[in-house]
């Protein structure tokens, strides 16, 4: 049995975005490599199932997600990211107030439901349509759509971005807004 | 910058411009681990995968 070079290449090319898919569920980086890991495996596995054509990403987004919740969701909170080991991955954000800004961004991120997490991640950056993104997740395009908004709005609350133009608040200005009435 | 306290603040929190901050930082979240490519133990797995689907060229050797 031999496998097409363009199959091996379209999956190679997808892993990056895999692994951003599976950090945002996992939030742990040696997690979530386990878990692309794994759905790779089970890809190579049954790629006698795929239809050449269609879209390999959603094909394996999909079967990385089914590996997520038959598998690691149970052990999530389990293994919080607790050794910095997502933070220290992200080495881009020199600035001192931006990364703090970064990383307060993550933690809400964190703090979502996983149902509206994944939504808001494969509409709002793994670039899939609704459509595609409820084929994903196995339900109707209105329930993706609802999850994505939910995620957004509860994102906004966490943040305790206000209805300010002035998007990156240094922490004093962020715990007034947070902790403290304003009158 | 000061702002004026605003009552009605708890529902219109979700606005366009905060919607789009949000989702930027989505996006430079998700791009930042997008550049960090293929880690070479998953490089290596499928690798590993392609070699042990790959068709013998050579005449099968004897193994007794």
């Amino acid at each position: 049995m031999s496998t097409d070079p363009a199959v091996r290449d379209a999956m190679l090319a997808a892993v990056p975005g895999l692994r951003a898919y599976a950090i945002s569920l996992c939030r742990n980086v040696d997690r979530a490599d386990d878990l692309v890991q794994e759905t790779l495996l089970r890809a190579w596995g049954h790629v006698d199932s795929f239809q050449p054509g269609t879209n390999m990403s959603a094909w394996l987004f999909t079967i990385l997600r089914n590996a997520f919740h038959s598998e690691y969701r149970k052990r999530r909170r389990e293994v919080a990211d607790s050794d910095g080991v997502y933070a220290a991955s992200l080495k881009s954000q020199p600035e001192q107030t931006s990364r703090l800004q970064f990383e307060e961004f993550r933690e809400a991120l964190g703090q979502l439901p996983i149902d509206q997490c994944e939504a808001l991640v494969l509409v709002g950056a793994s670039g899939f349509s609704y459509e595609q993104a409820a084929e994903i997740c196995n339900c109707a395009v209105g329930t993706i759509k609802s999850r994505v908004n939910r995620a957004r709005t509860r994102l906004a609350q966490i943040m305790a971005i206000n209805n300010t133009d002035d998007f990156g608040p240094d922490r004093e200005h962020s715990a007034a807004l947070t902790g403290y009435e304003i009158r | 910058m000061e702002t004026q306290p605003d009552p009605d603040n708890e529902k219109r929190r979700l606005t366009p411009q905060v919607q789009s901050h949000l989702g930027k930082q989505l996006q430079t979240m998700y791009a930042d681990i997008v550049a960090q490519g293929v880690p070479e133990r998953l490089a290596a797995l499928i690798r590993r995968l392609d070699d042990q689907t790959a068709p013998t060229a050579a005449a099968p050797t004897s193994k007794a």
